[in-house]
């Protein structure tokens, strides 16, 4: 890559009638990495990335790319691509010619449409109206849409959605490519699962403010496991757990929190405690996660 | 930037089916008009009453635009709410993220596109016109260079209605509402008052600046100076055509201005 781009907010705010949708947000993303931007439904990510790419005009507050707003850059399409709204197609255009449109206002060679077609794996439905494609397919036209200007910077608004799992792996696999290459990649989503295994960074907000910015590997050590036990002889089980651990009771087990599954497995084993289920309740991150989204963010 | 836009519009047209199926409409509304004024001609010798319509060359001709001006005005407020109702100007914006260029790219592309749809009236018009006036012993006027001035006044008003369509359609948002309004208004409300009008010595004044009867006087002969608006002299073609570009500036303003600058989400 020629240049390295961050992207930047600095205490965005943006208000929609009586709703606060962002709220004097500040982050930054940084080539070489995929930076997952989550937070749960209405958090404000859409706004957000609109406002990045100059969209939504934001009330205060400043979004650059590579230090400059969206709307001042010459030719952005050859910098910044992005996928926001996998419905932002006229259905009656084919896949082909709804990217004709797009290398035209952007001053792309045509040549690139068969390219990214073949890179998204749409070469063969590039003459169907995309009224026809399924959510998946309009996905990937979307993030060829993006890939046309070859650009340093790829902001993707819940790319993963509507793809099938062989798209999934797809989506991820290139995206860490495109990362190895030194592009800047900002994915959002609601699901941390869906996003975990791929990104680097992790930006969170709820109601419109930011809650984490950091590292995937910091957010998951700042919590333990929870562990799911069972056994045939439950009051046996509970009766060594109550020794040395709090448990809450279930229906068909217990849960113990801040704990590793092979100590209770050792501690079932001094018992002579026949186990039926012993696995991991929740992931740490997941849990860690649920906690950033779960407090009353804005207030 | 305004090249790429201007091209980029221009593909927009062309990978649709619009352009070709308003262009079909035009041709055979033209053809419908001027061919019912033709058959009146035909019959005048022999209907005394008909000969109270003075029909000749330049109504038939005429009859292009006060029949087909509403196709360039529905061409251009399609290719704006299009935008909206699919939801493309959000990868219009991030192509073009300078809007004040999307929108002036789109003025020339239906300008353009009207002076097509005037050709296409013009040969429906002249084609079917022409034979059945000289049919029935008029004058075809085709000879006249008042004529072909006549048809150049057509194409120029056609092309305006494009640029107004835009305005309309950027300005409105929604699509049915814009061609609710575009079809309401220039066969209905218009027509109406302008009926009115012509009974009410001050209501005609003010008439004469609607933009159906500005797009009559400019073109200085339609099917509605035929069926003579009693009392009305309608504007001078070039206050007429003033009146026009007025009205283009003045929608084009407040739909680029306003609807065209807000929030895409």
């Amino acid at each position: 890559m020629s240049k390295e781009v961050t992207l930047e907010l600095q205490g965005v705010s943006k208000k929609f009638e009586s709703t606060l949708a962002v709220n004097d947000l500040s982050f930054s993303v940084h080539p070489g990495k995929i930076t997952g931007f989550l937070g749960p439904n209405g958090a404000g990510k859409t706004t957000t990335l609109r406002i990045l790419l100059g969209l939504v005009s934001q009330d205060s507050g400043r979004a650059l790319v590579n230090g400059q707003s969206y709307r001042e850059l010459e030719n952005p399409a050859n910098l910044v691509g992005a996928s926001l709204d996998s419905n932002s197609f006229h259905p009656a255009r084919t896949g082909k010619d709804t990217l004709m449109v797009q290398t035209s206002a952007a001053g792309i060679p045509d040549a690139r449409i068969a390219e990214v077609l073949n890179i998204v794996g749409l070469t063969e439905a590039a003459n169907k109206k995309v009224g026809e494609y399924s959510l998946g397919m309009r996905q990937r036209l979307g993030l060829a849409s993006a890939m046309l200007g070859d650009p340093q910077v790829l902001v993707l608004d819940e790319p993963i959605n509507g793809l099938d799992p062989q798209g999934i792996t797809w989506v991820r696999e290139y995206l860490k490519h495109l990362a190895s290459e030194g592009r800047t990649i900002l994915v959002s989503s609601h699901v941390l699962s869906e996003v975990e295994q791929t990104v680097d960074s992790l930006v969170v907000i709820n109601r419109g403010k930011l809650v984490y910015e950091g590292t995937v590997k910091n957010l998951r050590s700042q919590t333990k496991t929870s562990v799911f036990v069972s056994a045939t002889e439950s009051a046996k089980l509970e009766a060594a757990l109550s020794a040395s651990h709090k448990f809450i009771k279930r229906e068909d087990g217990v849960v113990i929190e801040d704990v590793e599954p092979q100590e209770i497995g050792e501690l079932a084993l001094k018992n002579g405690i026949a186990l039926t289920q012993l696995r991991t309740e929740s992931t740490g991150l997941e849990k860690a996660f649920l906690e950033l989204i779960s407090n009353g963010g804005a207030e | 930037m305004f090249a790429a836009s201007f091209k980029s519009e221009t593909r927009k047209i062309f990978t649709l089916k619009t352009w070709w199926i308003l262009g079909l409409v035009m041709f055979l509304l033209t053809a419908l008009s001027a061919g019912t004024y033709g058959l009146l001609a035909m019959l005048s010798d022999q209907i005394p009453e008909l000969a109270m319509i003075p029909i000749d060359a330049l109504t038939i001709y005429g009859s292009i635009t006060s029949a087909g001006y509403v196709i360039p005005l529905l061409s251009g407020a399609l290719a704006t709410t299009n935008e909206y109702r699919h939801r493309t100007l959000t990868p219009t914006f991030l192509a073009t993220p300078k809007r004040g260029i999307v929108f002036s790219a789109k003025l020339p592309t239906q300008l353009l596109l009207g002076i097509f749809y005037g050709l296409l009236g013009l040969a429906a018009a002249v084609g079917l016109g022409a034979p059945l006036l000289l049919a029935a012993g008029y004058e075809t006027a085709l000879s006249d260079p008042s004529t072909w001035w006549l048809f150049l006044r057509i194409i120029a008003v056609l092309a305006i209605w494009g640029a107004i369509g835009v305005g309309l359609g950027a300005l409105v948002k929604n699509q049915t509402v814009a061609i609710v309004i575009a079809l309401v208004f220039t066969q209905f409300v218009e027509p109406i008052i302008r009926t009115i009008g012509a009974a009410f010595e001050w209501v005609s004044e003010a008439v004469k600046y609607l933009p159906g009867a500005a797009t009559d006087a400019f073109v200085g002969a339609s099917a509605y100076s035929a069926l003579g608006e009693v009392g009305s002299t309608g504007l001078e073609w070039w206050i007429a055509g003033l009146v026009l570009l007025a009205y283009t500036v003045l929608v084009c303003a407040l739909g680029s201005q306003i609807s065209w600058k807000k929030d895409v989400s």
